[in-house]
């Protein structure tokens, strides 16, 4: 047996709840961003009514999600720098460039997508809001239906990039970890594709829960076959990505090398509460059974409904607990394959709980923004038309449009 | 202006956007840069300190007895806060009882160790400082290019380029790095360079009362670090990481990582 | 083309379409970007390798605190170097009891700390400390062997052996 030493330099744990966070938004975002191209590439009809959110709330936690990092540096005021000089052998360097192109699709696809609104809500307001709505729609406003089918083409070519885009997003964090041979809970190849998977559960996870909110604040009927879409996307996955983390964690017991047994430690007593009790138990485990009983036809709606969001809610609580598990659980192996480190969350202290719930907060808040400058909402307000047909090229406003001109 | 909704003129003005948003600035700033540049600078000093020097370490664990004066010249030399819990070298103190259960501390970086009434089968200290890889994971890593290797063997960290991002420290394999609590940049044992580079020993291996740590040129063959990596036993630390670690320990035992 | 008001009175010179418009914004926006990256990287950056080449140089160039040790010493200070070169203590460097030096060695008239041979300083090596062979250097039970004195008392540090009191214990 060995002692519990760990080397001096790593009594403190260098990468903390800020970096937890980052990969975990960055996996809402991947994984919102894939369920709205569902929709705009693959043309799966039923999650038409969550399209647009679904951008929107992508686009909400892109602008939140750099906030962690920015946090958690050393010299923030240099954090620039790896734009300017980014080293390519460093997964990290991607960030940059990764992030402002796929920040740059997410943009240039709300454009396409919401121009024409722009134009019409410029149309009906006034004062700030005119300029502002023509402002964002650059001067372009032609809404002829040539016009329009360009912008759809556009939307439509956006998500197509999107899509490896946002592996790219995910997958380059999942590289970050699964390339330090010097930690043994991180190195291994599945990784960028266990957390892009992960990521796109938690994103699915998200959007179930938005949608539910979203319509019981505004008081509007839920669409049940977009939920039960959700709920489908939701377990095929929650499939898929559990079963490459215990691929992972079962090969490494099988092949029994000398890090086996600090891994098998560190789950076992360092943190087996976040793991087998939060990351599989409540976040897979309770999903894996509750989810497929939110499509059981006998059960009432309402029932089916609770359950879906209810996996949603223990999905969203168990990839932040697999975030937590890899990030801190990692560095509480000590290099000196001899024990432990010891990780102490502060409440109100440098990367704190309090600070932290904040960050989780603010893309929150962006969305509330959002979603009041950009209504992505699809279903029968007074000023859009009623029905919206994705095979023609009819804008959504020749109802209205047919009043006025 | 009239627009035809045809495949083919949609993906040309496509490809004109493009072309527009990224190629063409690219383009012009690069030729820009080239007319602007300068020759670059060269010294005449840095390239015969890269020239003439190959530097390496040894420690023979023989000799250790775990004073903690190197540990502590260190700090003072390098400006790294004295009682703060970062290290640029520390010695670890190993005590081994039977085959399963051996004792490693090192408290306080070696500058605290507490006697205990034990007998132990073994017992012996081990000093242990950045390796300077020749295949560094750590500067592999740095997303800034903030952290290099000399040609001479020593691996720097640009204090006014680093971000303080982290990285580097999680992958060294020999825990070396750290963040320095006041400047908020990576920092780590770099063998004095600012000593070395004038002909001076490492504060560690000056104040050493053992001689256990040893420093020279790799360069002269009868130097001494050369003459115990051709004659004595030695053996690195984690070879099978792939790091090219250039520290050589005599007689270090089984258990030491 | 249909807009939803009369045609605009001024025609701006960038065509009218989105895909134009969007574009454009986008050419200005990594132009501005491309133009700020040229200014903020140092020149010397990629000079020798993938970092800034002038830091090199700044760590050449950071003070020292300790001297060259034994060397430095000997000029001002050759009896008690020579002294102890020939004691039990030949090996070692006069900084590794006196500390840092270079502040003296540059400027010998300014007084320095006077370094006491007690159970703190000489402790560090010579306490029985469980890890540390008796072969390799002469161990005492601190607090037993002295009861309280210093170090000092019996042993010169620059020829520690014999004691003053007179035996080569």
């Amino acid at each position: 047996m060995m002692s519990g030493y760990v080397f001096p330099n790593e009594i403190e744990v260098n990468w903390g709840l800020f970096i937890v966070l980052y990969p975990y938004i960055t996996g809402l975002v991947a994984g919102a961003f894939i369920v709205s191209s569902l929709y705009h590439v693959f043309g799966k009809a039923e999650l038409k009514p969550v399209s647009r959110l679904a951008l929107v709330s992508a686009l909400a936690f892109l602008f939140g999600a750099p906030l962690p990092l920015l946090a958690h540096l050393g010299q923030p005021l240099r954090a620039l720098n790896i734009m300017f000089t980014p080293h390519m052998t460093s997964a990290m360097a991607g960030f940059g460039y990764i992030y402002s192109f796929y920040m740059i699709i997410c943009l240039l696809e709300t454009y396409f997508m919401f121009r024409e609104d722009f134009v019409h809500w410029a149309t009906y307001s006034s004062g700030l809001s005119k300029r502002f709505y023509n402002l964002l729609t650059l001067g372009a406003k032609d809404i002829s239906p040539e016009a329009l089918h360009t912008d759809h083409r556009m939307v439509k070519i956006l998500a197509t990039i999107g899509i490896p885009s946002a592996f790219f997003l995910h997958g380059y964090v999942g590289f970050i970890f699964g390339s330090i041979k010097a930690n043994p809970w991180w190195s291994t190849p599945l990784m960028p594709v266990i957390f892009l998977l992960s990521a796109t559960v938690s994103g699915v996870a998200l959007l179930i829960l938005i949608y539910k909110v979203s319509c019981w604040v505004r008081r509007k009927k839920i669409d049940l076959a977009c939920l039960n879409s959700l709920n489908s996307y939701l377990w095929i996955f929650l499939i898929l990505a559990t079963t490459l983390e215990l691929l992972e964690v079962l090969h490494m017991g099988y092949e029994s090398k000398e890090e086996w047994d600090l891994v098998r430690g560190l789950l076992t007593q360092a943190i087996p509460i976040t793991y087998m009790g939060v990351q599989m138990g409540l976040g897979v485990l309770f999903p894996l059974i509750l989810l497929p009983l939110g499509r059981w036809k006998r059960l009432g709606s309402s029932v089916r409904q609770t359950l879906t969001v209810s996996s949603g809610l223990l999905v969203l609580i168990g990839v932040l607990a697999m975030r937590f598990n890899v990030v801190i659980g990692g560095q509480l192996i000590s290099k000196s394959m001899a024990g432990y480190a010891q990780f102490h969350a502060t409440f109100l202290g440098p990367e704190g709980i309090l600070p932290t719930m904040a960050l989780v907060a603010i893309p929150f808040v962006f969305l509330l923004i959002l979603v009041r400058i950009l209504p992505p909402w699809l279903d029968g307000k007074p000023e859009t038309a009623n029905q919206d047909n994705i095979t023609g090229i009819h804008s959504r406003w020749q109802l209205k449009q047919a009043g006025t001109k | 202006m009239k627009f035809t909704v045809s495949r083919r003129g949609f993906l040309v003005s496509a490809a004109k956007a493009v072309t527009a948003g990224i190629l063409a600035p690219v383009a012009t700033l690069t030729a820009a840069q080239n007319i602007l540049a300068d020759e670059p600078l060269q010294t005449k000093e840095k390239f015969s300190l890269w020239a003439n020097n190959d530097w390496g370490f040894a420690i023979d664990v023989n000799k250790c007895i775990g004073c903690g004066l190197c540990v502590k010249a260190c700090k003072q030399e390098n400006g790294v806060p004295l009682d703060q819990e970062v290290y640029r070298t520390w010695v670890e103190r190993y005590l081994k009882f039977s085959e399963e259960d051996v004792r490693i501390d090192s408290p306080r970086g070696g500058l605290d160790f507490k006697q205990y009434d034990v007998r132990p089968e073994k017992q012996f200290f081990v000093p242990k400082l950045c390796n300077q890889c020749k295949n560094p994971p750590c500067v592999q890593v740095c997303p800034v290019g903030a952290t290099y290797r000399t040609p001479d063997g020593v691996v720097l960290v640009d204090r006014k380029r680093c971000i303080g991002c982290r990285y580097c420290i999680q992958s060294c394999p020999y825990g070396a790095r750290f963040l320095h609590p006041v400047l908020k940049v990576a920092d780590k044992c770099t063998w004095c360079y600012h000593r070395i580079s004038k002909g001076l020993q490492p504060a560690c291996v000056e104040v050493c009362p053992k001689k256990a740590r040893k420093f020279s040129n790799l360069r002269d063959p009868n130097s001494e670090v050369a003459t115990i990596r051709r004659k004595d036993r030695i053996r690195l630390l984690k070879p099978d990481m792939g790091t090219k670690p250039n520290v050589a320990y005599i007689d270090l035992d089984e258990v030491v990582k | 083309m249909v807009y939803l008001q009369e045609e605009p009175e001024k025609r701006s010179r960038i065509p009218q379409s989105a895909l134009f418009r969007a574009g454009f914004l986008l050419f200005v926006v990594v132009t501005i970007f491309l133009l700020i990256r040229q200014a903020a990287v140092p020149k010397s950056f990629g000079q020798y390798g993938y970092y800034r080449g002038d830091n090199v140089e700044e760590w050449v160039s950071l003070p020292q605190n300790f001297a060259q040790g034994n060397p430095d010493c000997t000029t001002c200070h050759q009896p008690e170097v020579l002294q102890t070169g020939q004691s039990a203590h030949s090996q070692m460097d006069c900084q590794s009891c006196h500390g840092p030096l270079l502040t003296h060695v540059k400027n010998p008239k300014q007084p320095l700390p006077k370094v006491i041979g007690n159970a703190e300083l000489c402790g560090a090596c010579h306490r029985e400390l469980i890890g540390r062979a008796r072969d390799l250097v002469p161990t005492v039970k601190l607090g037993q062997h002295s009861g309280g004195l210093d170090c000092s008392r019996c042993h010169d540090p620059h020829k520690p052996l014999p004691t003053k009191g007179g035996s080569n214990l």
